[in-house]
């Protein structure tokens, strides 16, 4: 088996909550050392949400803070302290990236801006993910998910026509665009660190990856004046494209038709002769009747089990897949179980908690979170021995003096 | 400048999705071959289309995933296309494998051999083995089977879909990260890697708590839209809506700073909202909320809000529509919308840089290739 494609490279952490620490997990979990700097005066506001291990809170049992921090190592330092900036400093002299998503201004504040670190270790990478970015006229907008997504115009167009929008539910930015865009910058800039021993500013403004993810509705005003709008599940070219009820309670399928040969294979697995009507025999004739097409696919999918029809359907070439749950995707899909998605690492104070593996595999060997989400401070000491080159005693004396805390 | 992914040869067999995989790389200045069947790419294909009149040239969504990028049309039923397949990643350091209609025909095993420092991403719904490997996937049905769905929409009403087919573009993300961690290991060992990207997977990403939540606490999070905390929510105002989140998220004490704005404002009623008993979740704490808020944000626009949730550090968003976007303030000061590179759509501002790197920025070089110039190439290389 080789070695993690990030092994060697150490990232200095200040992320916390959303975003930026998903950034910096998966890059702990390809193998970058990940020195997350933590205070218990001024905690990570995701150690305390929830859930948390058997209901009970706590710093050190939240599993939306252990999954979003897999593989680091965490530190307590006190940056009000000169000392605790010090001894930063002399970690980031150490290290390939440092990363933050605070506002801007706020690093520098705290002693850590980019132009101290990078004069204490020029070939620094440094990547700050505040929401609007280092520069502009609201570059100190205080930002979340949900706001991103409203901003970016993702959660207007998320919806039914004619309701309230509803988004995906989540701060969906904070989960998927940033942290991989994040990622992929920071790797870039390791590349050309590698092969020029020149290090950079990174500057990603929350907004702009998922804004680059949206390009359809910007282009389409310009090219054709169109102003785009929520659909609810429909898409040009896909007729019917929904979800309908099956058997139990709250249980949907979503069917997409996207051919005519899926049309009529559908109309023979539901064998409802209203879905026989030969006008409907193009895709075109389908998107202006979609309403009453739906209404009738609704009542012939609701005695189905979902499951045997996502299957009956699949076998005839339609693509059909049943709205899971969390307990469908941790207890019983057969898909994730057979790629082993859901990792049990053992955690000093929750036991065997759920972490997600990587939707990508390695045929090299596994790949993936590779120890718990640390306790807060847990290598503090270890870090400044070993890293640092501290004895006992000395660390003994900076915990003494608050620095370490 | 510098260039971060100067020298990478990539190629990309993609289809309706894998192509922001590619994107990503060749924005960062490597150098992407999109390798398209006879017919074209079915991205081109792809509604809607400049001045709605389709063509293989004419895709939006095509224009935009595919600029920066050179094509080469080949036939991969043919040997002849995949002697020339087999050719190309033998120089290329990265293959990205998704939909492409001829797919079937790629060895992925047999190239590795001819290039063993050869990077191959495989980007499938399902993933390529497993009980769901033949199933047939689009961003809706993986959508549902990834668990996002369920968590989007009314509480007892079907669940609905988030705009843009986003979950397709979230297998192509994480195929690019996992491929750049690969490519970067080759670089320096000389040993590439197969990598097997499952869509559903990369959804599965996304879920927020809602896994751990399951484990944890034995809860099923479902859908919740309508039903919400006073002070968060998408809210009228003068000229369009707004999204404000009062209370923002855990344990940050932001209603104090929505109290402090209210107040400031000497709006009637506001000091409801800094009373010791006041409890944003309580009954009738919504109705309440509505009667102060509602007639402050009908006579102040999204833009002027939004200034005052900057001032008073509320966490509060415009609802944009598209046209907002192009005249976003900040966007428009950091340059972000860039106008397409001469070719069909010439001058057609999209989405810039995801990111800005001071020694090696992201650039928009070249439009998205014509199909017709790629088949005369091809002609004159069956000639040659």
């Amino acid at each position: 088996m080789s070695s993690l494609p990030l092994a060697g490279v150490r990232i200095i952490d200040f992320c916390w909550i959303g975003a930026g620490s998903y950034t910096t997990k998966l890059l702990a979990d390809l193998g970058a050392d990940v020195i997350k700097v933590e205070s218990s005066k001024s905690l990570d506001s995701l150690r305390l949400a929830a859930p948390y291990k058997d209901g009970i809170k706590g710093v050190n049992r939240s599993g939306y803070f252990a999954d979003r921090n897999s593989s680091k190592r965490s530190i307590t330092i006190n940056l009000k302290d000169r000392r605790g900036v010090e001894l930063v400093h002399s970690l980031v002299a150490t290290a390939d990236v440092v990363a933050n998503n605070f506002r801007p201004g706020t690093m520098e504040k705290l002693g850590v801006g980019y132009e101290t670190l990078r004069s204490i270790n020029p070939s620094v990478i440094f990547i700050g993910m505040s929401m609007n970015g280092d520069e502009g006229p609201d570059r100190t907008m205080v930002g979340y998910g949900i706001t991103i997504a409203a901003i970016t115009s993702f959660l207007g167009l998320s919806g039914y026509p004619n309701r309230e929008p509803t988004g995906t539910g989540t701060n969906y930015p904070d989960h998927i665009p940033n942290p991989c865009h994040g990622a992929f910058a920071v790797m870039s800039a390791l590349r050309h660190k590698w092969r020029t021993g020149e290090g950079q500013k990174i500057d990603m403004a929350q907004t702009e990856p998922m804004l680059a993810l949206l390009p359809v509705p910007v282009m389409d005003f310009q090219a054709n004046g169109r102003v785009a709008r929520r659909r609810g599940n429909r898409l040009d070219g896909q007729a019917p494209r929904g979800v309908y009820p099956t058997r139990g309670e709250d249980r949907w399928i979503a069917i997409t038709i996207a051919s005519d040969r899926h049309w009529s294979s559908l109309a023979s697995v539901l064998r409802d002769d209203r879905l026989a009507c030969t006008e409907w025999g193009s895709s075109a004739a389908r998107e202006a009747d979609a309403e009453t097409i739906d209404s009738i696919l609704a009542s012939a999918t609701a005695g189905w089990d979902g499951y045997e029809l996502m299957d009956t359907l699949q076998k005839a070439g339609i693509p059909a897949g049943v709205v899971q749950n969390s307990a469908d995707l941790v207890e019983r899909d057969p898909q994730l179980q057979h790629r082993g998605h859901w990792r049990y690492l053992p955690h000093a104070e929750m036991g065997e908690s759920l972490y997600n593996g990587p939707p990508f595999q390695f045929a090299s060997g596994p790949v993936g979170p590779r120890f718990a989400a640390p306790l807060l401070g847990e290598h503090t000491r270890v870090v400044l021995q070993e890293e640092l080159g501290k004895t006992d005693e000395e660390v003994d004396a900076l915990i003494e003096a608050g620095v370490l805390a | 400048m510098g260039v971060a992914l100067g020298g990478l040869r990539v190629l990309e067999l993609s289809g309706l999705y894998g192509a922001y995989a590619g994107k990503l790389f060749a924005d960062m200045g490597a150098s992407v071959t999109l390798v398209e069947p006879p017919a074209g790419s079915p991205m081109r294909s792809k509604p809607p289309f400049l001045n709605d009149t389709p063509g293989p040239d004419s895709s939006l969504p095509f224009a935009y995933f595919a600029a920066n990028k050179t094509s080469v049309v080949l036939d991969l039923k043919t040997p002849a296309g995949r002697a020339t397949i087999s050719e190309l990643a033998a120089t290329a350091q990265l293959l990205i494998l998704s939909d492409h209609p001829d797919a079937s025909e790629i060895d992925l095993e047999a190239l590795r051999r001819l290039n063993p420092a050869l990077v191959c991403t495989r980007i499938t719904p399902y993933g390529s083995s497993g009980p769901y490997a033949h199933f047939s996937g689009d961003d809706l049905t993986l959508m549902a089977m990834g668990g996002l769905l369920t968590l989007a929409g009314f509480p007892g009403e079907p669940p609905v879909v988030a705009y843009g087919e986003q979950g397709l573009l979230a297998g192509d993300q994480f195929a690019a990260v996992s491929s750049l961690a690969a490519v970067l290991r080759a670089e320096r060992t000389g040993t590439g890697e197969l990598i097997d990207v499952s869509i559903q997977e990369a959804i599965v990403m996304g879920l927020e708590n809602a896994a751990q939540t399951y484990q944890l606490e034995g809860k099923v999070r479902n859908r919740t839209a309508g039903a919400r905390r006073a002070g968060t929510g998408v809210f009228p105002c003068k000229d369009g809506e707004i999204y404000l989140l009062a209370g923002g998220i855990g344990e940050t004490a932001m209603w104090g700073n929505f109290a402090a704005w209210m107040a400031d404002e000497g709006i009637p009623g506001a000091e409801i909202f800094s009373a010791p008993d006041w409890d944003d979740a309580g009954p009738a704490a919504r109705t309440a909320f509505e009667r102060v808020f509602l007639p402050y944000a009908a006579g102040r626009t999204k833009n002027e809000l939004y200034a005052k949730g900057k001032q008073w550090s509320v966490p509060l968003a415009p609802m944009s529509t598209p046209d907002d976007l192009l005249e976003n303030r900040q966007l428009v000061h950091r340059g972000f919308f860039q106008p397409l590179p001469p070719g069909p759509a010439e001058g057609l501002r999209v989405p810039g840089a995801p990111y800005k790197l001071s020694a090696t920025p992201w650039s928009l070089r070249s439009a998205a290739p014509s199909l017709e110039l790629d088949r005369t190439s091809l002609q004159k290389e069956a000639i040659t």
